[in-house]
């Protein structure tokens, strides 16, 4: 891909014969890091007029050949078609976000965090900040100052894999390469895979742009995707 | 492509979060908060509180709560196309997220705007409600400074708690009464042999204060409890402090208070048993009332016969009353709720009257008392320092002493949907005509009108008047989702800040040290204003040049030169942020006090703060003033409808009682809900035949509707409830199945929507939260969801 990512081979995009496409390391990082993006702010201006654009269309036209993220690449593709100018679609999307992720919706929200569904009580700021913090320690990595979310924003996780996949890049097999793969395996397990459905369900249900709703349907279904993925060995 | 697939980390640590224990202060009491790797993680009450409050959790929950405002948000409409856009959708239109410095210089924009278009009557900042504690970070004495550093607004005068008895007992006392201590618990648990609470409920309601309440109320009525003597409860309630005390319960028709007290009156006077002495050397003008009482003047004798017919108490019993108010020495402790009501200035105003016939005003344990349920009135006072803060920097208006007037105008601040929809028609207010500014912007800070104000679909239709809204909080409140422009402030727990413990008792100066570190974007009420007021060029005379630990630093050196001077303790101020509070020893004086002790010694050397000097039973300046509704002695009057009144229109009233389980609309999006919710909704008390005769199940969800409105509630069954009353609490969020729709559904119990919005009368014109009559049914359409409280699915 271009960019910041190795180019995707199409190829590779195929459905694997177990079900599970198979990616590079490199391009699920990618991945990871684009969907960060997604659920980690409103998109800018700039964002929209690059999918619009015919590197952009490129792009998502590769990433909608990965089945698990074709709904969320054909919403963008539908989104940003035509001529006219695109900013009351940045506005119509950052209003469904702030709904969504910023408590305006009420009841009618998806917190976008672990903690808000792993205690009975909704709570932000629980366990799950500290664990996500210590992964982060580990990596060496920290949130930019602006970005003043706590380290179980849904944002942070999904950046916690794209780098756990980056760090794979490259990586001939051996211990090494298996000690990462089952970290991401673990983080995976514990920490997306236990909240992000019920997050996801949430979203689909309050969104009332269809993005949002697309873009949880992309997640939920690149994340169970990517389980078995790393299963068989990563990439 | 880096806009599409950006990397979100970047290299480096986490700031090292200390861990520990932190002594802060609420309006629910002091507390430790324990604190794990920067996460506030546990709450408990400070070892020096004897009665910590159980909603001290919902606290913690609140600053975790996922209906925080994390960020600087606009209304789409107003972000696209301008003040005023779409009023109607405010409470359904998309809100976008902008940055702090866009969302300041809109501010800035709107308010130099609104001054320059309309003058500076434009920009209405009268706002109320329970701000947080703390001396530097009192958000509305904060926006009202930056507002004088600006030009000019309107304010408001009063308060929705106590608006017609702090206009009227001027008149009768010479002072608030209201926010004052109390004759002590020790002298009541010493001297007090009948204990009268009249529509009040301490045991639930002592568990806040305005400051940070030291809950000296609970050991006093324990005390009292220890001593057997009798209490008895007047509230159309059998209230958690009937049962604390095993009180007698009598529940008269509410509304009717002044009628009942007149059939006592009425009663003791014709048995003799009122003191003469009293009334002729401590008040004025008990002649003039008389005939009043009597039925020379009008043709009424107010006898308990007569009053028995209004307020549904026998006769027999009222007699019985007041031969055991005048035989024993009696505390009549009133709450406000009788005040709160349509012509709620009779109600303390015949109170005080029938205090003054019983002649046990300034006696030990005798007279009356109008804070025992508020604030640990009666908790026993320490010789302390009294903090200063910051102030709002305006200069007072030439006024009645006891009201705050500033500003380019004040309205009694009950009247703010009577201002909005009439604007530069008269209004009268306590002798002076004015008439009502033509406000055309809003900036609300520290309260929830949506919550407390009366008549809720009257008020979304005249809110949407305002061109502009500006709500800062901390989290989604009704009226921020009715805003234009939301600040999302800290709460007090991300911030330092100090503050005293003890409302009346100043038993100790807490140092409010910062809990946590502010979450998501959200920042100080100080520092908001202060950058405002850098954008209208003033930011050195808004700061005065001094930083947050230097304005606490000053406030509190201000307090230890006072205790030099009273020879009282104090630590230096390092000492003190170290140990995070200092206590002042209660005083023998402190633990003796009685409440016009002094009067009652020398009423000519301490004469009261009235034209007479005395207690005022019949007042010259309300003569004067010449209301139709506030007569100049107390008097009985129908209230515009009650339970069984002339006309009724509606079988119920409406009780609209202060909730156990949290304060107002405060900590009614936390876990304290889970303790008193039923079928997800806010409780509706009804009697037990009341509910049969509807075929209502405890448990039902039932729907309270009148001409006003109608809203959705959780039946709670109940004889302890009168027949012909409901009680829902006030302060359930509103949560309209349509929202910016009048005469919506409201989903989850804001009983506002019911109630009337008129003033008390022309003299004080406080709200009449309590007067509201309806009817009740069970529902059985298809059930909207609540959703005004963001939790989400967990399973």
């Amino acid at each position: 891909m271009p960019g910041t990512s190795p180019a995707m081979d199409a190829v590779t995009m195929q459905p694997h014969a177990a079900g599970v496409a198979p990616l590079s390391h490199a391009e699920r990082a990618f991945v990871y890091r684009w969907l960060a993006g997604i659920f980690a702010r409103e998109p800018s201006l700039d964002a929209l007029e690059t999918y619009r654009s015919g590197e952009g269309a490129a792009l998502l036209s590769q990433l909608g050949r990965e089945p698990t993220l074709a709904a969320l690449a054909h919403d963008l593709v539908t989104r940003t078609a035509g001529e006219e100018s695109l900013q009351p679609v940045v506005r119509e999307l950052a209003g469904a976000f702030a709904r969504l992720f910023l408590s305006v919706g009420g009841r009618r929200s998806a917190p976008p965090y672990e903690s808000a569904y792993t205690n009975e009580r909704g709570l932000l700021f629980q366990e799950a900040v500290d664990r996500v913090g210590e992964s982060l320690s580990e990596l060496g990595l920290t949130l930019p100052p602006g970005f003043p979310e706590p380290p179980d924003h849904i944002a942070v996780q999904l950046s916690v894999m794209a780098e756990l996949a980056n760090r794979c890049d490259g990586l001939a097999a051996g211990d090494e390469l298996e000690a990462l793969v089952q970290k991401q395996r673990s983080f995976l397990e514990t920490r997306l895979m236990p909240w992000v459905p019920r997050f996801a369900d949430d979203c689909i249900a309050f969104d009332r742009s269809g993005f949002y709703a697309a873009a949880a349907e992309s997640l939920v279904a690149f994340l169970s995707s990517d389980g078995p993925r790393l299963r068989q060995g990563g990439a | 492509m880096g806009a599409v697939a950006p990397s979100l980390l970047v290299p480096g640590m986490a700031r090292a979060a200390a861990d520990g224990e932190v002594l802060s202060g609420s309006h629910w009491g002091a507390f430790r908060a324990t604190v794990e790797g920067g996460r506030w993680t546990a709450v408990k009450g400070w070892e020096n509180d004897p009665h910590p409050s159980h909603q001290l959790e919902g606290v913690l929950d609140s600053v975790y709560s996922p209906t925080r405002i994390k960020y600087p948000m606009v209304r789409r409409a107003f972000l696209e196309k301008g003040p005023g856009a779409e009023v109607e959708s405010r409470g359904s239109d998309d809100f976008v997220r902008v940055s702090w410095d866009e969302a300041l210089d809109l501010v800035v924009k709107e308010l130099k705007r609104v001054e320059e278009t309309y003058g500076p009557t434009g920009t209405y900042a009268g706002s109320y409600g329970w701000k947080s504690p703390g001396k530097l970070h009192n958000c509305q004495n904060l926006l009202r400074r930056m507002l004088n550093l600006k030009g000019s607004f309107v304010n408001s005068a009063g308060d929705y708690s106590t608006g017609a008895s702090q206009v009227i007992m001027p008149h009768v006392m010479g002072t608030l009464e209201v926010y004052e201590q109390q004759t002590v618990w020790p002298v009541i648990a010493e001297s007090t042999e009948l204990l009268v609470i009249w529509g009040a409920d301490p045991m639930v309601t002592n568990q806040i204060g305005w400051v940070i309440p030291d809950h000296g109320g609970y050991p006093g009525m324990e005390a009292y409890k220890a001593t057997g003597k009798p209490v008895i409860c007047i509230d159309p309630v059998r209230s958690e402090s009937c049962d604390f005390f095993g009180a007698e319960w009598i529940a008269p028709r509410p509304q009717t208070d002044v009628a009942m007290m007149l059939g006592i009156a009425h009663a003791m006077y014709s048995e003799g048993l009122h003191d003469e002495g009293f009334l002729d050397e401590y008040t004025f003008g008990f002649d003039k009332f008389l005939p009043y009482l009597t039925g020379e003047s009008d043709g009424t004798p107010k006898t308990p016969e007569w009053a028995a017919d209004i307020c549904g108490v026998p006769a027999d019993k009222l007699r019985e009353l007041a031969q055991r108010f005048a035989g024993n020495r009696t505390m009549l402790a009133s709450g406000w709720s009788l005040q709160r009501q349509h012509h709620g200035e009779q109600r303390h105003w015949m109170l005080v009257t029938l205090a003054s016939m019983i002649g046990q005003i300034g006696l030990p344990g005798g007279g009356f008392g109008l804070s025992y349920h508020y604030a640990n009135g009666g908790s026993p006072g320490a010789n302390g320092p009294v903090l200063p803060g910051i102030t709002d920097g305006g200069k007072a208006v030439e006024g009645a002493a006891w009201l705050t007037e500033s500003g380019a105008a004040t309205i009694p601040l009950a009247r703010i949907v009577d201002m909005l929809e009439n604007p530069g028609a008269d209004f009268d207010f306590n002798g002076k005509r004015q008439k009502y500014p033509d406000v055309k912007m809003t900036y609300w800070t520290g309260g929830n009108p949506f919550a407390h104000h009366q008549d809720r679909n009257r008020m979304v239709k005249a809110w949407q008047k305002f061109e502009t809204v500006v709500v800062q909080d901390f989290q989604w409140t009704a009226t921020a989702r009715h805003a234009d422009i939301v600040l999302p402030a800290t709460t007090s727990y991300e911030r330092n800040d100090i503050e005293q413990y003890g409302d009346y008792s100043l038993k100790a100066i807490i140092g409010m040290r910062k809990v946590i570190d502010p979450v998501f974007e959200a920042r100080s009420d100080f520092d908001i204003f202060a950058d405002i007021s850098e954008r209208l060029g003033k930011k050195d005379e808004f700061t005065e040049g001094k930083s947050e630990m230097e304005w606490i630093e000053e406030f509190y050196e201000a307090a230890l030169q006072q205790a030099d001077i009273k020879q009282v303790e104090m630590p230096s101020f390092s000492d003190f942020w170290e140990q995070g509070f200092v206590e002042f020893p209660v005083s023998d004086a402190g633990n003796s006090y009685v409440r016009y002790a002094d009067y009652r010694e020398d009423p000519l050397l301490e004469p009261l703060g009235t034209p007479t000097g005395k207690i005022e039973i019949f007042s010259r300046n309300i003569e004067k003033m010449g209301y139709d509704d506030c007569p100049p002695h107390p008097t009985w009057m129908e209230p515009i409808e009650r339970l069984d009144g002339p006309g009724a229109k509606y079988p119920l009233h409406v009780a609209t009682s202060h909730p156990r389980g949290r304060l107002h609309s405060q900590l009614n999006g936390t876990s304290l809900r889970e303790t008193y919710t039923i079928a997800g909704r806010e409780p509706c008390l009804i009697n037990t035949d009341d509910a049969a005769a509807r075929g209502i199940a405890d448990g039902d969800v039932v729907r309270v509707f009148n001409d006003r409105g109608q809203l959705l509630a959780g039946a709670k069954v109940t004889d302890a409830i009168r027949p012909g009353v409901i009680r829902v609490n006030e302060g359930g969020w509103y949560d309209p199945v349509e929202p910016g729709v009048p005469g919506s559904l409201d989903a989850y119990g804001d009983i506002n929507c019911v109630t009337v919005d008129i003033g008390t009368s022309k003299l004080a014109q406080g709200n009449c939260g309590h007067t509201a009559i309806a009817d009740v049914e069970k529902f059985t359409g298809d059930l909207p969801e609540v959703k005004v409280f963001n939790t989400p699915n967990n399973g």
